[in-house]
């Protein structure tokens, strides 16, 4: 090999090293769910521990499955989480659009009010909000889960929308709609819409996993186990049972994170577009 | 109708905005606002009576002796948090930003801790970090790096005088959470230098050392001021960590203001006290917060 390949190749190597180091560091807590899920429950007493279960034992899968309601919960996640997502897509396309198509007097102020929601510590408003729930009778309720995540998800939902409809769908489009005799509404709902599927879905898949990962407002606003998603109903589950053994927790941890992380693979492309499109701009 | 529909026409754009502003007045302004009035009352549940009590609150909050050590560990947190995630995430980046195969599903790959559940990530860690049958102190004392395990979330010593162990934990596995919605951020913004500035360069014989700086750096610098202005405020904000995963123990060692003010409101059911730390942490992160706000709004409008 001539020495520019040889260095190409060292260059390579080094380059693949590096990033599975990093793989290695993000990975490896996952490899450690699944591996001790799988584990006889013998054997994570063992200390030091072993990394890879002697055999593959599925009982503490069947175990949890018996002792905790997770159709229930996951059920319950999802229709929040799809429900979420719904609202959010609605709430933040209309808004997403009218600022990029529209010079309203409310723009610069809708604007910084939707940063500035982002920013406010997520704690401040808590203590208000749950009395004003409450007395709308909306605690215990799906539609305080939903409407809450919702509104959380908004600024960064608007802002994802805002920058699709600004870089991807050319306005010659809506001119020519407007010829047609569209209305403005008729426009968004019949042209602009139906072409922003790829910045809806990224928008969409943001909006569900902040619903179906979201553990602190759904900690406190229930008290019903009949409403409670999966974040919750795992934890109250760790908690009930420090000794119930780290196989159960670990089988639960697998069955509640799977699909989340499905969800994001399949879609991932999107969502990574979508979020970056805000970055670059600032 | 022919005029109602007009009207529609004529407002779209107002029409169209309305239904979001209303709902973050709502959710947001509205409880923000009420806090701040909360925070001069003597707020407690079991109690009918809640009197004005004006900075009495405030002086509570500020007077407690735990209140010193959270804060500093909340800005020990954000501080590290902010660096150690930073770096990690730009230099990762940068070894992604190059045209080798793979890249793609690595950085998708990178973002699975993102969507992961904080209750899960908390399971996992701590039965990682446990003291006795943790894989690390298993791979650490087979290396013979270390003789005894170490206690990764109990230990008491600190560090140089400041840094607990636990706190240095809890930053680790929010390093691990949070440095690939960074990456994402800056590979973004490498994207955007031109590869020839690159070829320019290497023409005139510049090392890579000259490149990053000369070039890499100066480019994305607008890039790493929004994300650690945002990353900053939001690490400042954040809960679930300290709050899964050490519930903010050993004795304090781990606990963040907003561990704090949940604890205060939804575990001691005193309100007031709860409101005035949190307005404190309001104040706090009120300059960094303008300061982006008005950026945003220049940049957008």
């Amino acid at each position: 090999m001539s020495p520019k390949r040889v260095q190409q190749t060292f260059g390579a190597l080094r380059h693949y090293a590096v990033l599975a180091v990093v793989a290695w560091f993000v990975l490896f807590p996952y490899f450690w769910m699944v591996s001790s899920s799988l584990k006889p429950a013998e054997e994570l007493m063992l200390s030091p521990p072993n990394w890879l279960p002697s055999h593959l034992d599925f009982s503490a899968y069947q175990q949890v499955w018996d002792l905790l309601p997770l159709l229930k919960y996951m059920g319950n996640s999802l229709f929040v989480a799809a429900m979420t997502t719904i609202l959010a897509l609605v709430l933040a396309s209309c808004a997403g659009y009218s600022l990029s198509r529209y010079k309203t007097r409310l723009r610069k102020f809708s604007i910084a009010l939707f940063v500035f929601t982002q920013l406010i510590p997520s704690v401040l408003p808590f203590i208000s909000y749950y009395f004003l729930m409450h007395s709308l009778g909306l605690t215990n309720t799906y539609a305080g889960l939903i409407l809450t995540y919702a509104i959380w998800a908004i600024p960064f939902s608007i802002m994802m929308m805002q920058n699709y409809f600004t870089a991807a769908v050319p306005g010659e489009l809506e001119e020519s709609g407007m010829i047609d005799g569209l209305s403005r509404i008729g426009v968004f709902l019949r042209i602009v819409l139906p072409i922003s599927v790829p910045g809806l879905v990224a928008t969409g898949i943001f909006a569900f996993i902040l619903s179906w990962n979201e553990f602190m407002w759904a900690s406190v606003m229930l008290t019903n186990n009949d409403l409670k998603p999966v974040s919750i109903g795992i934890f109250d589950f760790v908690g009930q049972y420090s000794s119930a053994g780290v196989t159960n927790m670990m089988a639960t941890s697998v069955i509640s994170t799977a699909p989340a992380i499905i969800l994001f693979g399949i879609l991932q492309r999107y969502l990574i577009s979508g979020l970056t499109a805000g970055a670059v701009k600032g | 109708m022919e005029a109602f529909k007009k009207l529609i026409d004529r407002h779209t754009g107002y029409i169209l905005l309305f239904p979001a502003i209303l709902a973050s007045l709502f959710v947001h302004v509205y409880p923000t606002v009420d806090a701040v009035r909360i925070s001069f009352f003597d707020f407690q549940l079991l109690h009918t009576n809640r009197p004005f009590v004006g900075w009495g609150n405030f002086v509570t909050v500020l007077q407690d002796p735990a209140f010193i050590q959270v804060f500093g560990n909340t800005i020990i947190w954000t501080i590290l948090s902010l660096i150690v995630g930073g770096a990690t995430g730009l230099i990762v980046a940068i070894f992604l930003n190059r045209p080798y195969p793979g890249r793609g599903f690595l950085r998708a790959l990178f973002l699975v801790p993102w969507v992961t559940p904080p209750v899960v990530v908390a399971i996992i860690f701590r039965s990682l970090l446990s003291q006795t049958f943790s894989p690390i102190n298993g791979l650490l004392m087979n290396l013979h790096w270390i003789d005894s395990p170490i206690n990764f979330l109990g230990n008491l010593d600190l560090l140089g005088g400041i840094f607990s162990v636990p706190l240095l934990t809890i930053v680790a596995i929010n390093v691990w959470c949070t440095f690939s919605f960074m990456m994402v951020m800056f590979l973004a913004g490498l994207q955007t230098i031109p590869p020839e500035l690159y070829e320019a360069a290497r023409v005139d014989g510049a090392s890579k050392h000259q490149q990053f700086w000369r070039i890499t750096w100066p480019s994305i610098l607008p890039v790493v001021e929004t994300v650690a202005l945002l990353q900053g405020i939001w690490q400042f904000n954040n809960f679930n960590i300290s709050y899964l995963v050490t519930h903010g123990g050993p004795l304090h060692a781990t606990e963040l203001l907003s561990v704090e003010v949940y604890n205060e409101a939804f575990n001691n059911f005193r309100f007031g006290t709860a409101a005035a730390l949190s307005v404190i942490m309001m104040l706090i992160i009120l300059i960094p917060a303008v300061f982006y706000v008005r950026r945003s709004v220049k940049h957008v409008a």
